[in-house]
């Protein structure tokens, strides 16, 4: 089948430009996930390569020699992501772009890859049929994909790899799948791309490919599928159609670059929305918080004495953290029991941060141990989505959330454990069991955020609301895991006496659901309110874990605020 | 003198070419963590400046190489201004800056190609000097000292400059944390701006080194020797000046050792492999230790 042809002269151009959208799309896979990642032209080559030599040498089909292809792209792009798993940043890009060099110098040297010479007579049995389902299997699966909640996931993973970490998310096995998936599409185009021209040579794969490939990407946006396929139009489409323009083709697509980078970051594809949006937000910088409703009625608890509530939720030993020669935690032993709210206290730099670094899993500890639940941890210290999954949550001292997202998205991420059992399958087609999981986060959402005053904020965007009112979604976000134990370091950092008031009232709210809190704040007298216990933390170390009148009449705790010699 | 003396005596010289372009780019990088891939362009641009100076204009190469560098340093300075200057506050800026500098590699690189109409130049042979010293164990030539003679002086400039002057703490301090650096009374744009106009100035003695070692200029010089800059880089470890010249000079003697020995195609397999095993083994490079864990 070749229905292609209805574009007659072009009709060379179109199939190729359809081969490189996938390559696109292959870039696309890394970008969106914020992995300033550029191995595709690589890939490509290698898949490009497979086919060639697998077809010129055995009789199997065009089906087997794509699947081979795609498979030895998998199969690079999940070994190049563990080989590279330490890189991040500008690191990562110039290590990928220098395995793109790897591949083409490495493939002009293999006798099996023609030594040097282009390998020639594979078969050119690329059909129209097979160029057209790869295309829209590549489209729909990747929309797919990011509608479902492996979507939300790797949005989360873009905005902020450690907050998405925090939510149970693998970043590390996240990057392995994305390399593969990135691997596949690009090694597919090049499988495809030999069977059309029936030739393939080193030099095709070189640095000028991947810029026109990133170019389209970028210029389309590279936070959607459609960006790819708009970018790819401009790109690869509209030159060939206007020949008096091919000289200064590449001229012109390099100030396309530089104009939408500068100006339309979201890619063209997301203009008009962002246009929108910038408008939106200049109306709603009026939103003041007196505008976000009232928290909801809460129980004025009385701050209760000593550790009571059960069973122990939190238990840490002898924990030790140095950064150099700084003794950041030295051997500090705390024990947090199930409804009870621990608050640590403490001069700036005394390592309150740290503690919770190395409870959720930031930092592994030099020594010590941490058990939750009763359940010792060790084997889980330093790795935040094993945590999470253990039935651990916290909120940081700044915002980490999806600021252009609504305030139900950002929520709806702190429930991917949750909805962990729907199964891939399902939640990428859209089949049923992911339909009824989405249904019930949703319900559970719209409860929770009514429970915490911010149902009217629901469809918000997160970027619109106030201080006070964004930190309530981060610890709603928390609440979805359905921790056991909930970590909060300065929730109220920043905040108006009311807004703090409102948070104080929801961190006694929290404990009524069973919940351990270990809470940081500066504010002593509200804290000495609101804790059940205060821990107090100098120089790394434990001075003491008291009630709150004791805590703060001691007199260990005035030295080390006050700095007195001991 | 024996054929190996002298493929080590020619990979020093050309080592130090590798290591003049790599330490402008690396020098960018490391301090304000912009990947500039414009710094390939200005490169090119700088042998072209250098060659319309001399064979348009007739100006003595001895002057030309200090004008060149002058101009290519403005050039960088533009990228600067016009690529990277107004996307330093977005969130994700180091992929942003990446690619509006490719934006701007492409344009000058075309810009180049149509300047030369595709075609390759020359400097006048007689442009400078030639002579060839034996030196027993092998023989050097005029253009291979100076090539010498110019790294180890800006070699010397960078140390002296990064840790004695007051420019010098300035740019470390913007490189630590820009932050802090804006809080402590620091121009960082300023900085950026000369940090930008050194890298580019460094550019352009290399590229006026290369044009005289090489003979051909064409409006892919930089290109070329893009990925060999950036195999120096990793190698020596990004943000070590000596590190870089190291660097340089290692993936300067592999090259010449294995086009004399094995066989020019494998060179780059030679070099590329070296550069995969750090990127494995010891991502930062033989002078860097291990790098500090983010703090949150």
């Amino acid at each position: 089948m070749l229905f292609l042809d209805v574009f007659g002269e072009y009709n060379f151009l179109v199939r190729d430009s359809l081969i490189l959208l996938v390559l696109a799309l292959s870039v696309y896979v890394l970008l969106h996930a914020g992995m300033f990642a550029v191995p595709q032209v690589g890939f490509m080559a290698l898949g490009a390569y497979a086919s060639a030599i697998l077809t010129t040498r055995t009789e199997v089909g065009l089906a087997v020699s794509l699947l081979v292809a795609g498979a030895v792209g998998v199969a690079a792009g999940a070994v190049l992501s563990v080989l590279l798993a330490r890189l991040n940043g500008i690191y990562l890009a110039i290590s990928t772009i220098a395995f793109g060099e790897i591949v083409r110098v490495t493939m002009r040297n293999l006798e099996v890859a023609g030594g040097g010479l282009p390998l020639v007579g594979i078969p050119r049995t690329l059909d129209d049929v097979t160029l057209m389902v790869v295309v829209g299997l590549s489209l729909v699966g990747l929309v797919r994909l990011a509608r479902s909640r492996y979507g939300q996931a790797i949005v989360a993973i873009r905005e902020d790899p450690l907050s998405a970490a925090h939510q149970g998310v693998s970043v590390r096995a996240y990057r392995v799948v994305l390399f593969g998936l990135s691997g596949l599409l690009a090694a597919l185009a090049g499988g495809m791309s030999v069977h059309l021209t029936g030739f393939v040579e080193p030099g095709l794969f070189n640095f000028d490919l991947l810029v026109d490939a990133l170019a389209a990407v970028v210029l389309g946006g590279m936070t959607v599928v459609a960006g790819p396929v708009l970018g790819g139009l401009i790109i690869f489409g509209l030159p060939e159609f206007l020949h008096f323009f091919a000289q200064y083709r590449t001229l012109v697509n390099g100030f396309l670059i530089v104009v939408v980078i500068g100006l339309a970051p979201e890619g063209l594809a997301l203009l008009p929305r962002a246009l929108v949006r910038r408008v939106r937000s200049r109306r709603a910088a009026t939103v003041h918080s007196a505008d976000a409703p009232p928290a909801e009625k809460v129980e004025e608890g009385v701050a209760r004495a000593l550790a009571t509530g059960g069973d122990t939720a939190l238990e840490v030993r002898g924990v030790a953290k140095h950064f150099g020669g700084i003794k950041a935690l030295d051997g500090v032993d705390l024990a947090v029991g199930a409804e009870e709210i621990l608050g640590v206290i403490g001069p700036n730099g005394s390592g309150k941060t740290t503690l919770l670094n190395v409870i959720s899993g930031v930092y592994r500890p030099d020594s010590g141990s941490v058990a939750i639940g009763g359940e010792d941890v060790g084997d889980r210290l330093g790795r935040p989505h094993r945590l999470a999954r253990t039935g651990l949550a916290r909120t940081f001292q700044t915002i980490r959330l999806v600021q252009d997202r609504s305030v139900q998205e950002n929520v709806e991420i702190g429930a991917y454990l949750d909805r962990g059992a729907e199964g891939i399958v399902p939640s990428i087609l859209g089949l049923p069991p992911y339909l009824r999981s989405r249904r019930r986060v949703r319900r559970e959402v719209a409860l929770l955020l009514g429970e915490l005053g911010l149902a009217d904020l629901a469809r918000t965007e997160v970027a619109l609301l106030p201080y006070g009112a964004q930190r309530k979604v981060e610890i709603a976000r928390a609440l979805m895991s359905h921790p056991r134990v909930l970590l909060l370091d300065e929730p109220t950092a920043g905040m108006s006496p009311a807004e703090r008031d409102e948070v104080f009232a929801l961190v006694r709210e929290v404990r009524q659901r069973h919940v351990a809190v270990v809470v940081i704040e500066h504010d002593v007298r509200a804290m000495a309110q609101t804790c059940d216990r205060l821990a107090v933390l100098n120089f790394g170390r434990l001075l003491l874990v008291d009630s709150p009148e004791r805590a703060i009449n001691s007199e260990a705790v005035i030295d080390a605020y006050i700095g007195r010699s001991a | 003198m024996s054929a190996l003396t002298q493929q080590l005596a020619n990979g020093v010289a050309l080592g130090s070419v590798f290591a003049l372009y790599a330490l402008g780019f690396s020098l960018v990088l490391a301090n304000l963590r912009v990947f500039n891939l414009a710094h390939a362009a200005v490169f090119t641009w700088g042998a072209i400046v250098a060659w319309r100076l001399v064979d348009g204009f007739g100006i003595p190469l001895v002057l030309a190489i200090p004008a060149t560098a002058v101009v290519s340093g403005l050039l960088n300075v533009a990228c600067y201004l016009l690529l990277v200057s107004h996307l330093e506050r977005r969130k994700n800026k180091e992929l942003a800056g990446f690619i509006s500098t490719l934006g701007g590699f492409i344009v000058l690189t075309e810009a180049a190609l149509l300047y030369l109409d595709r075609r390759a130049v020359r400097l006048p042979s007689d442009s400078f000097p030639s002579a060839t010293w034996d030196l027993g164990l092998f023989r050097i030539n005029s253009i291979q000292v100076l090539i010498l003679l110019v790294t180890v002086v800006v070699f010397l400039a960078y140390r002296w400059l990064l840790r004695s002057t007051s420019l010098g703490r300035s740019i470390r301090t913007a490189a630590f944390d820009e932050e802090v650096a804006r809080l402590m009374g620091i121009n960082a744009r300023g900085v950026s701006a000369v940090v930008f106009f050194i890298s580019g100035a460094t550019a352009g003695l290399g590229a006026v080194l290369v044009a005289m070692a090489f003979t051909v200029i064409d409006g892919k010089l930089g290109s070329a020797y893009l990925i060999t800059a950036i195999a120096v880089m990793v190698i020596g470890g990004f943000g070590s000046m000596s590190g870089v010249f190291v660097g340089g000079i290692l993936v300067g003697v592999v090259s010449t050792t294995t086009t004399a020995y094995i066989s020019s195609s494998y060179r780059d397999v030679v070099i590329f492999g070296v550069l995969l095993v750090f990127l494995v083994a010891r991502p930062t490079g033989l002078f860097r230790g291990s790098d500090v864990e983010e703090r949150v």
